[in-house]
């Protein structure tokens, strides 16, 4: 049975304790507010201005229209300086100064008229593999724009009526991020990195910081049982981490102006759950480690990395490696940024509706805190 | 029949291979002070730890107040108190903080007037709303006695309470320890200050994980030490003159510095030995100060002890 009045005692003891304890205050309050400023501002997917080099050699009125097509799109800046000078366009390349090349070759019009088919040279610098696919997709479309456009006014010139002439052309819609800005995903995302840091790098100290200051001896020779011990001890830092979440929510929402569409209940709900497995998992290394610095950087690679690189934050699950998403169904984070991101981004998302997700949440965290608490036992020191 | 505290039957604790405590079998009478005495690494805080049911024995039998240690350790810990070789303490906390933890985890009554109470017994008021890491290590260790003490357990486990601590703190907290154990409180303390050990009412001297002996204090000088002791003092080069003075020629069991006195444990007459020294002393050209008659004490007996294990 467990004795509250004991947990009671361990609870107000650790939250003294990490009041008082000015590094555990920075990453509480510090931490989250830095993190989500840093990852806000930075960390953007939107890729806008990318620099261009233009060669035309054709110099037509058509190649001309062609340019401005693509300039005007808003997704390039031309790069003036070598303006149809491939060495210098190359040279600048090698530089980084531009990602992009584009060779409108002599034949350009000429081929046109003759309705013969045309090749645009676009070389792209492949070392940024992010910029390069997506500014390759960007110029895709604006040529076959372009290409379509032509090819109407051919139709037209031959006295058709265009409006005969079958065009499929698709009319997309975005739902729940309608500006597609990638603010409105990372801050969610943020959220379960934050949690996951926060609440596992402060668990995983508490009991190696018992152990090295010699007060775990103590408390094992005092009838304290593992399960008071852990829900003692973790409590406190349940509370630290729903606040944490309402704090990032109210950044995110005021200052980045992300939409919040989901309630607060279901909000608070799925925190409690996730924070339940980082606490868990940084108990469990806190139970393992000898020193406080081994028990950081066990948290760090087995929770914090996982929970950025495997969870859908970064990198979309679906386009990793069949092995590695099999690896991705155990990273708590991967169901935590399902949650968040259907609770921020979608209306009328229920707790019964994500019932999958909060399943898989309950199963890990209690599997972490089973596992923490007969490791417990059985180390007795 | 006399009640026991405490009953060691053939403990013994291994890690892996090495065996840190080797087959010891002892008991401890309610309300007595028992000092375990050995060198670093004899097997001293093993045992205590066995005792407190912080370690599972690997084999033997443990019995604290009845209890077995296999079957009931979670009730022999809410009768225990322990103390542990660093004084943990949260240090972060004040000192009235850690009390009242501890009062907490131990479920005390009336709470607060426990918690008044030990402060005062202590003389640790004016400590009170301290943190912890500020204080000298004499106030933490009385803080540390506190913590332990706050539920008036039947049985209290002190390992190395007094390292570090000076002599005068260190008496002012023996005659605590002495106190409680009259109003029936049974003690356990390790040491390995010998002067320390004569507060205890019996001695179980530990060395290489084995029970070497265990009784009285006297008894227990009288088994180890046959012959009588003289002591000389020497004057500044003492360490010199020691090794001048080792090589005397006369009968002698054993000859060891403590400070600048010399101890020499011999068989002969007396007065006779010490005209011997005195002689030796004019040839050799050593300086003392003053050749005296002593009673062996318990330092005597530990390096009479050493040196016969090895």
């Amino acid at each position: 049975m467990l004795n509250f009045q004991r947990i009671y005692a361990l609870f107000k003891k650790e939250f003294v304790e990490i009041v008082r304890d000015k590094r555990s205050l920075v990453i509480v309050f510090i931490m989250p507010i830095v993190m989500i400023l840093i990852y806000g501002y930075a960390v953007t997917f939107d890729i806008k201005n990318i620099d261009i080099g233009i060669i035309d050699r054709d110099n037509s009125s058509l190649s001309r229209g062609y340019i401005n097509k693509i300039v005007s799109s808003g997704y390039f800046i031309p790069y003036k300086d070598a303006y149809n000078n491939m060495d210098e366009n190359i040279k600048a390349l090698r530089r980084e100064r531009i990602k992009v090349i584009i060779v409108i070759p002599y034949d350009f019009t000429a081929n046109l008229k003759k309705g013969k088919d045309v090749q645009i040279q676009c070389i792209v610098d492949g070392s940024i593999a992010n910029t390069a696919i997506i500014g390759v997709g960007y110029l895709q479309v604006l040529t076959s724009n372009f290409a379509n456009n032509i090819k109407m006014d051919f139709v037209k010139s031959k006295g058709i009526n265009s409006k005969k002439f079958p065009y499929i052309s698709p009319e997309i819609r975005v739902w729940y991020n309608q500006e597609l800005r990638s603010t409105n995903f990372i801050v969610p995302g943020l959220i379960s990195t934050i949690m996951m840091l926060v609440a596992a790098l402060l668990t995983s100290l508490t009991i190696v910081r018992e152990r090295e200051n010699g007060t775990y001896e103590e408390i094992m020779s005092t009838p304290v049982t593992s399960a008071e011990l852990i829900i003692g001890k973790l409590t406190p830092y349940i509370i630290i981490g729903l606040i944490d979440v309402l704090l990032v929510t109210l950044f995110g929402v005021l200052w980045f102006h992300v939409p919040f569409r989901g309630n607060i209940i279901t909000l608070l709900f799925f925190s409690f759950l996730f924070i339940l497995c980082a606490l868990g998992m940084g108990m469990l290394m806190s139970s393992i480690a000898k020193k406080q610095e081994e028990a950081i950087m066990m948290t760090f690679f087995s929770a914090l990395l996982p929970s950025i690189l495997l969870s859908g934050f970064v990198f979309p699950v679906e386009s990793m490696p069949k092995a590695i998403q099999v690896f991705s169904y155990f990273v708590p984070a991967r169901y935590f940024l399902n949650v968040l991101r259907a609770i921020f981004l979608k209306q009328d998302v229920t707790i019964l509706m994500l019932y999958k997700e909060a399943l898989f949440l309950i199963a890990v965290s209690i599997f972490f805190l089973v596992v923490a608490s007969k490791v417990i036992k059985k180390r007795k020191l | 029949m006399e009640k026991y505290s405490i009953e060691v039957q053939n403990l013994t604790k291994k890690f892996g291979t090495f065996t840190a405590v080797d087959d010891i079998s002892f008991n401890v009478k309610e309300g007595e002070i028992l000092g375990f005495l050995g060198p670093n690494g004899a097997g001293k805080t093993t045992t205590i730890k066995v005792l407190c049911g912080l370690l599972i024995p690997t084999k033997g039998d443990v019995f604290v107040e009845n209890y077995d240690i296999r079957k009931d350790v979670e009730k022999i810990k809410t009768i225990i108190g322990y103390m542990s070789q660093k004084f943990s303490l949260y240090t972060d906390l004040t000192v009235y903080e850690n009390i009242k933890f501890y009062a907490g985890i131990y479920g005390v009554d009336r709470e607060e007037a426990k918690i008044k109470e030990i402060i005062e017994m202590l003389d640790i008021e004016e400590y009170k709303n301290t943190i912890t890491a500020e204080l000298p290590a004499g106030i933490r260790q009385r803080v540390a006695l506190a913590t332990a003490f706050i539920h008036s357990p039947k049985i209290l486990f002190l390992d190395e309470p007094t390292a570090g601590v000076d002599p005068v703190l260190r008496r002012k907290f023996w005659a605590i320890i002495k106190k409680w154990a009259q109003q029936g409180t049974t003690i356990l303390v390790t040491t390995h200050y010998m002067d320390e050990a004569e507060n205890c009412n019996r001695i179980a001297l530990i060395n290489q994980g084995k029970l070497v002996d265990i009784g009285e204090i006297d008894e227990i000088k009288g088994k180890f030490i046959k012959g009588n002791i003289l002591c000389v003092e020497l004057s500044e080069n003492y360490v010199k003159e020691f090794n001048t003075l080792k090589k005397i020629e006369m009968p002698v069991k054993d000859i060891s510095l403590h400070g600048s006195i010399v101890h020499i444990i011999q068989d002969i007459d007396i007065e006779e030995a010490k005209k011997k020294i005195k002689d030796y002393c004019k040839t050799k050209e050593i300086k003392y100060k003053n050749i005296f008659e002593d009673k062996p004490s318990l330092e005597d007996i530990f390096i009479n002890l050493i040196r016969k294990k090895s």
